[in-house]
């Protein structure tokens, strides 16, 4: 579908309509960033990279005293700074409109 | 209380303005009418059942945070709870959960829930193995008659052509829009009182966090790792050398492509939680390929023989001092006993040494030493032997974090 339709109410299916925000048409399938999902998302591949590492032997199980943490502060680390960013975009936002 | 039922939920007006606030806000009957406890969307670190659960009960949600997450180590009564609220409590401004029920039935459904938490923690407490397990089998077949049922109801619901009704909300501006308590007290806002005449009509069904955009992903996501773990099984049939950490492992994967991609199209809720899941069996697992068990067994025949530590990351401990010729030169000797998870066993002569004994099981597990028995959480047990009068004396020192130490006189 390609109407533009008024940000409330939106489309009951959530279809991958358009909508009015702002007057920014924005694909509704896209939403902004869910920092608490990207952290996990992340964690849990860097899990799975040390899993993959250990498991081919690539390194020893000694070595899980340093790598176990090495997910969760990429993890926190890119959270820390997608969640700054989307609190400073979001400020700016509100500046323009006011 | 001047209650009035609508839409099946409750609504209690709010407290004249001007009012002191005496006394607990919310009364015993407000607190067990549970068709009125909403999951919050905005006070949420997973799924706002903390938030929703504080604000029905008028408590501060950090204390239900914490309860949640210590009541989880007690037969998993946190989890289940939590996960019950989850699925069938709806969020703030909706009328559907996930496991959408009627009102009276949602209450029963909880208070289920409830009991089969409180039979968790008591058959956890009581020894049944960590978990108390024979509880959960009830909670598969309550989600499978869930499932069996709502099905059957939305096939006739469906010949019948009937729909249900969403409730109206008021507008922007006129309360909160999607927020079904009023904020700092547990009263309710009626939502069709609060909408003016005239105004355009807005159902809070349909007004979304504009982070819930796009499709559901978890069942998706949930059915992607079945049929890839399916098809996993099917090729370690096969004859293909596969860990058996493989299988958590490409859940995990799969999970973790949901939440990225969920993070920014669609909406991912529910992965972190299976993600957990597969995390806990990846993890078990892995800990199983990687050390299917370290034996450490041995009888010394001599003081000399006898180490001051063993050790293993998992398996067994067996040591057998009874075999010991010259006991007088064990006298003031400690001997220590570590170990991840497995199980320590420690056998002295009944006679001619007098043996004190430190255990400790910090993860889980049960000590038993002279007699004397200790289990649980950080089960910790001080014993002694007397083997006679003027004897020499040994110091025993075992440590396991899950598993059983037993020490035995013989």
């Amino acid at each position: 579908m390609s109407d533009v339709q008024p940000t409330q109410p939106i489309d009951p299916e959530g279809s991958p309509t358009m909508t009015q925000t702002s007057g920014t048409a924005v694909d509704t399938w896209r939403h902004p960033v869910n920092t608490g999902h990207l952290v996990m998302g992340i964690a849990f591949a860097g899990i799975l990279a040390v899993w993959a590492l250990l498991i081919s032997d690539t390194v020893d199980a000694d070595d899980l005293r340093w790598l176990a943490p090495l997910p969760w502060v990429l993890a926190g680390a890119v959270g820390l700074v997608v969640a700054t960013q989307v609190s400073l975009r979001g400020r700016r936002d509100r500046s323009a409109t006011d | 209380m001047n209650d009035e039922t609508s839409g099946g939920t409750t609504q209690t007006p709010p407290p004249p303005h001007g009012e002191p606030d005496q006394g607990p806000r919310v009364s015993g009957e407000e607190i067990r009418d549970l068709g009125r406890l909403r999951r919050t969307r905005h006070d949420k670190y997973v799924g706002g059942v903390a938030g929703g659960l504080a604000r029905h009960l008028d408590i501060d949600p950090v204390i239900l945070r914490v309860a949640f997450v210590v009541l989880t180590f007690f037969g998993g009564a946190g989890i289940l709870v939590y996960a019950a609220c989850w699925l069938l409590v709806p969020e703030d401004g909706s009328e559907r959960a996930a496991l959408d029920l009627d009102v009276r039935s949602r209450t029963v459904a909880l208070a289920g829930a409830g009991i089969l938490a409180a039979v968790a923690l008591v058959g956890d407490a009581f020894g049944n193995g960590p978990g108390g397990w024979f509880a959960w089998p009830l909670v598969v077949v309550g989600v499978v008659a869930w499932l069996v049922i709502s099905h059957r109801d939305r096939r006739r619901a469906e010949r019948a052509g009937t729909a249900r009704p969403a409730p109206g909300f008021p507008p922007p501006g006129s309360g909160g829009p999607a927020t079904a308590y009023q904020q700092g007290a547990a009263t309710w806002q009626h939502p069709v009182a609060a909408q003016s005449p005239g105004a355009p009509t807005f159902r809070t069904d349909r007004m979304r966090d504009p982070r819930k955009r796009g499709p559901i992903l978890f069942w998706f996501v949930a059915s992607l790792v079945a049929l890839s773990l399916g098809t996993l099984g099917i090729v370690d049939a096969a004859g293909a050398s596969v860990a058996d950490s493989a299988y958590p492992a490409l859940a995990l994967g799969i999970i973790a492509a949901g939440l990225l991609v969920g993070a920014f199209i669609g909406r991912a809720g529910g992965l972190i939680l299976l993600g957990f899941i597969a995390l806990a069996v990846l993890l078990g697992t892995t800990a199983t390929d990687r050390w299917d068990g370290t034996s450490v067994r041995a009888t010394p025949t001599s003081a000399a023989d006898v180490e001051s530590v063993y050790d293993m990351a998992a398996g067994e401990i067996i040591v057998d001092l009874t075999e010991v010729a010259d006991l007088e030169a064990l006298d003031g000797r400690t001997v220590r006993f570590d170990g991840g998870a497995g199980r320590i066993e420690v056998r002295v002569p009944a006679q001619a040494l007098d043996v004190t004994v430190d255990a400790a099981v910090e993860g889980g597990g049960e000590i038993r030493a002279f007699g004397m028995r200790d289990d649980g959480w950080d089960s910790k047990l001080s014993a002694t032997h007397d083997g006679g009068v003027d004897v020499p004396s040994l110091h025993l020192d075992a440590e396991l974090v899950f598993g059983e130490i037993e020490v035995v006189a013989r």
